[in-house]
């Protein structure tokens, strides 16, 4: 598995995970992002072993008449990985203008 | 297949196509898993955002946008990540590859743009024709009720009053009957007086069909009491703008109709007329005024029967429970007055068909043969797309080999077709607008046209087409092109390799497709046009060139006494017969082809008397002594009327042709007596017979018919003048009308026409058809040949190098160009046969459109088959003379 650096998008997926968003159209909710992005970014994670996914118990989708949802957990390694993007993240995020005046800076 | 919720529901029919279309490009191994977890998010989000069965408007959109989503997670899965800029990419790379062949890419587009754009512009004509309920309320429940003469066999008879009463009093069928009569009045007093187009109605007709005032109000009950004093009108929409411009305090002014005064109480609201009445007595054309019919018990007789009636129908009834309940009433009113009700009982049409039913037949004829010019668009652009896909072949191959996925390029060059279809659809929506402009502007005979247009529901037919088109098309041709033989095409550059020949048939069974289909068309136009050339050639019984028409009512209140009216007719004619350019003038009550009419029941005297209810019956025309040589009606036997046919001389009638040789069979009718049964009993002696006169138009046989001189009953008060003329008739509108004005400058004139404009108004509808036909015809030919020049040009160029090889040995530039040109006939000989024993097949469906032939008239399908094969030669000329001209040293060296 190539460690490539996690996109943003991607970032703020695993990051609902971990903040206990589990299943897929919860994490939409969440993260105001539309399927398209949400799906192949939780497959291309539970790939890379980041995310784990589990069934939920059949009684529970019984009762609501559906199929039984597919619910993902952070490994401890999505853990390592989320925990180093905030890191860079917040690196970057330093680098970056606070405000349009702070943009206006003197030519060299 | 997909278990999202239990529920039948759209929205989740919509999710499940999208699961289902996704479902093919998600890979196998992970489908099942894949599967399963859409379906319980989107069963979740189903639950969450459902109340009764029904979703909120926020889940149903959510559902849908993310079921989309579906289809790029399989996307992604199958190791194509795709993201929205990505059909940005194919629209792009599809524009310039297409850009790249402009001549091609604009032969597709037109080519759709035509099948499109002719089958949106009649589809909108059928749809609001046809389909479209009619603009009233619970327009299905409305129907219109006849009587049926059974004797005559006339099952839309108009009605006698004393049956509407029966009818609407002595039966649970209707929950509202209403009579209507169109007729005309003179509007006087105002500055100008004209002849308005007048409707008299019961007070519920209007409420019935669920029309309100535009201003004002409708009749109440008891103004359509004959006992009521009160004289309301209300003004149509036009008219009111017309003649009072749009003034609102015209409500409660006093206006003059035939003398009496009425007071305005209401205006009908934009756009309503009723004018799906197949009688009108009279009239004008339009529908000014509207007042109530006011019937009086003394009507309550089965003695003249004049009025049409609509009624709707109450619950519980439907048409031919209506029909059995009102004739089981005729029959039993039958035995009690066999004086007026032998031989009738009634015919109850729902209002939709009695509209629309003329004219079924031929925009159904016309829907047909727009999806054949449809379906030979299809062929050719699938033809063309398949040329095209070989020749690409190379680049195809090459960008396989280069690692291109197979779904990527199906995508691409489905993209490809899709933007061709939709820019065709595009252009076609417009050709569609001016084809619907131009349709309305013919102004056939067709009913409802007003309210033709093209709307939402024809844009989106438009689109499915494109879409459905650009699928159909673009298919084939893409997995074909998908699945390149990879080695042979990249060592060899040419498009010979490999499938050659499975391309070449399929595009010959597509060129005998279109072909065949053209010649369906062709046969089709070819029958409409022998038809139309059978009625001109059947005329109507007279010349009706040079002359000039004019309609001209004498209001009772100037002229009540009889004898001023004859003497106003007598000098009018007079007058214009001596105007300078007019070569003989005369006058007649019922002017033929204008649709007006007047019949009587008779008997002959020298025969036993009928039965009740079996009289026979004829038209009646009062007509001025000079007509029939004004109008070149040649006469047959005895004499036509003079001076000596004078008001105090004995009755005396002119009979036709028709009815001389129905009851007088190689006799000589002259000098034979008839009896009228009117009021007392009128009886008349024949002085002459003179030839038939199609009053209906050339497509309408003759009927039995009693012309009277004027002066002999003096009850009319309107005649049609008719002018011959030696030049133009149209200028001599102004003779006849400076004639009235010296005579009585307060009489206005209508229908002013000349005798041309009423027989090509009689032949508009089957002019219509006829060209609509024909261009479709033309439309399809040129695709057609289109097709035939493509298919012998790839043809061509597929043998290249065998022509290259015979030219070397020897053989003619001629002997290679007639080899060409032989293969071209060959497929359109096949299509001939083909397309001819489908035209046999299909062409009864033109019986009640063709005139005087046969639908197997075998001149119009020969004509057609050797104008097809011209055409088809003509096109195989360029391909064969482009072999002729193959130089063999390099067509050898491109080996």
């Amino acid at each position: 598995m190539t460690r490539k650096t996690l996109g943003i998008t991607t970032v703020q997926v695993l990051h609902s995970v971990a903040a206990g968003t589990r299943y897929g159209f919860d994490i939409m909710d969440v993260t105001g992002l539309p399927s398209g992005t949400v799906y192949p970014a939780l497959s291309r994670l539970e790939r890379q072993g980041l995310l784990r996914a589990k069934w939920e118990p059949h009684h529970i989708a019984q009762r609501e008449k559906r199929p039984p949802r597919k619910y993902y957990q952070i490994t401890p390694e999505g853990k390592l990985r989320l925990l180093a993007a905030a890191e860079r993240i917040r690196a970057v995020e330093r680098t970056l203008p606070r405000d349009a005046a702070s943009l206006e800076v003197a030519p060299t | 297949m997909f278990v999202i919720a239990p529920e039948r529901h759209p929205v989740l029919a919509a999710c499940r196509l999208f699961l289902r279309v996704a479902r093919t490009i998600a890979p196998r191994s992970e489908r099942r898993t894949w599967a399963r977890e859409w379906e319980a998010e989107l069963g979740h989000l189903w639950r969450r955002g459902t109340r009764d069965g029904r979703p909120d408007a926020r889940a149903a959109v959510q559902m849908i946008v993310r079921s989309a989503g579906a289809i790029a997670h399989a996307m992604w899965l199958r190791g194509q990540e795709w993201r929205p800029d990505m059909l940005m990419q194919d629209l792009r790379f599809a524009t310039r590859s297409l850009g790249r062949r402009p001549l091609f890419t604009l032969v597709v587009v037109l080519t759709i743009a035509l099948g499109i754009g002719a089958n949106a512009g009649i589809f909108s004509v059928l749809y609001d024709v046809v389909l479209e309920p009619l603009p009233f309320e619970d327009a299905e429940e409305l129907v219109m009720v006849w009587e049926h003469n059974v004797p005559r066999d006339n099952r839309t008879n108009v009605v006698a009053p004393a049956n509407f009463f029966a009818w609407r009093d002595d039966t649970e069928v209707f929950e509202e009957l209403a009579a209507v009569t169109w007729f005309s009045q003179a509007l006087t007093g105002a500055e100008e007086p004209e002849r308005v187009g007048a409707m008299a109605v019961n007070a519920n007709f209007l409420p019935m069909l669920g029309i309100r005032p535009y201003r004002g109000r409708f009749f109440v009950p008891d103004e359509d009491d004959p006992a009521s004093t009160a004289r309301p009108v209300v003004l149509g929409h036009g008219f009111w703008l017309r003649r009072f411009g749009g003034e609102e305090d015209v409500l409660g002014r006093t206006i003059q109709l035939d003398g009496t005064d009425r007071t305005v109480v209401g205006i009908l609201p934009p756009g309503f007329h009723f004018d799906h009445l197949p009688f009108a007595f009279n009239a004008t054309g339009t529908q000014d005024v509207w007042m109530p019919q006011a019937f009086d018990e003394s009507l309550r007789t089965w003695r003249g029967r004049w009025l049409q009636v609509i009624g709707r129908l109450n619950d519980g009834f439907t048409v031919e429970r209506a029909q059995t309940e009102l004739a089981a009433l005729a029959s039993r009113l039958e035995r009690e007055f066999p004086d007026g009700q032998a031989g009738w009982t009634v015919n109850v049409v729902p209002l939709h068909r009695q509209v629309v039913g003329r004219a079924q037949t031929a925009l159904v004829v016309l829907f047909g043969a727009v999806t054949l010019v449809l379906l030979i668009a299809c062929a050719n652009v699938a033809n063309l797309l398949l040329s095209r896909s070989t020749t690409r072949n190379q680049e195809i191959a090459l960008r396989t080999a280069l690692g291109a996925s197979r779904l990527r390029l199906v995508r691409q060059l489905l993209t490809e077709s899709g933007l061709l279809a939709l820019t065709g659809g595009g252009l076609g929506l417009l050709f569609a607008f001016g084809l619907v402009r131009a349709l309305v502007g013919l102004g056939p005979d067709v009913p409802r046209l007003a309210e033709v247009g093209l709307d939402g529901t024809v844009v989106a037919f438009t689109i499915a087409v494109s879409a459905v088109t650009g699928l159909l098309f673009g298919l084939v041709p893409a997995l074909r092109a998908s699945r390149p033989d990879l080695v042979g095409s990249l060592k060899d550059g040419s498009a010979r390799a490999g499938r050659g020949t499975g391309v070449l048939k399929a595009r010959n069974a597509l060129v005998v497709t279109e072909v065949a289909l053209a010649l369906l068309l062709l046969v089709g136009s070819g029958l409409l046009i022998r038809s139309f050339a059978n009625l001109l050639d059947q005329g109507v019984g007279f010349d009706t060139g040079g002359l000039m028409t004019a309609e001209i009512a004498l209001p009772g209140r100037d002229y009540p006494d009889p004898e001023r009216r004859v003497q106003f007719f007598e000098d009018l004619v007079a007058r214009v017969a001596a105007a300078p350019g007019v070569t003989a003038a005369s006058a007649i009550t019922n002017l033929p082809l204008s649709g007006s009419q007047t019949g009587t029941s008779f008997w002959l005297n020298d025969r036993e008397l009928p039965a009740q209810g079996e009289f026979p019956t004829a038209d009646i025309r009062w007509v001025h002594r000079d007509y029939h040589r004004a109008m070149g009606i040649p006469l047959l036997r005895g004499r036509t009327f003079d001076e000596s046919d004078g008001p105090e001389a004995p009755l005396r009638v002119v009979i036709n042709e028709f009815m001389a040789r129905r009851y007088w069979p190689g006799a000589d009718p002259v000098g034979r007596i008839l009896s009228m049964p009117w009021g007392d009993t009128l009886v008349a002696e024949i002085i002459g017979v003179v030839g038939d006169v199609r009053h209906n138009g050339p497509d309408t046989e003759p009927r039995e018919k009693l012309y009277w001189h004027h002066v002999q009953w003096q009850e009319r008060s309107n005649m049609t003048i008719v002018a011959r003329t030696d030049g133009d008739p149209a200028v001599h509108a102004s003779t006849i009308r400076g004639a009235v004005r010296e005579l009585d400058p307060s009489l206005a004139l209508y229908n002013v026409h000349t005798m041309d404009y009423w027989m090509s108004e009689a032949m508009a509808s089957r002019r219509f058809t006829m060209l609509a036909l024909g261009c479709f015809a033309l439309v399809a030919l040129v695709l057609a040949s289109i097709g035939v020049y493509g298919v012998m040009s790839y043809n061509v160029s597929q043998r290249t190098r065998e022509f290259g090889v015979r030219l070397a040995l020897g053989a003619s530039k001629r002997d290679v160009a007639f080899g060409v040109v032989a293969a071209g006939l060959k497929l359109v000989l096949i299509a001939v046969v083909v397309g001819t024993l489908g035209a046999l097949a299909l062409s009864r469906l033109l019986q009640g459109l063709v005139y005087g032939i046969g639908t197997t008239d075998v001149p119009s399908f020969v004509a057609a088959g050797l104008f097809l094969v011209l055409v088809a030669v003509g096109a195989c000329y360029w391909p064969a003379h482009k072999a002729g001209r193959v130089d063999p040293i390099e067509a050898l060296r491109f080996e």
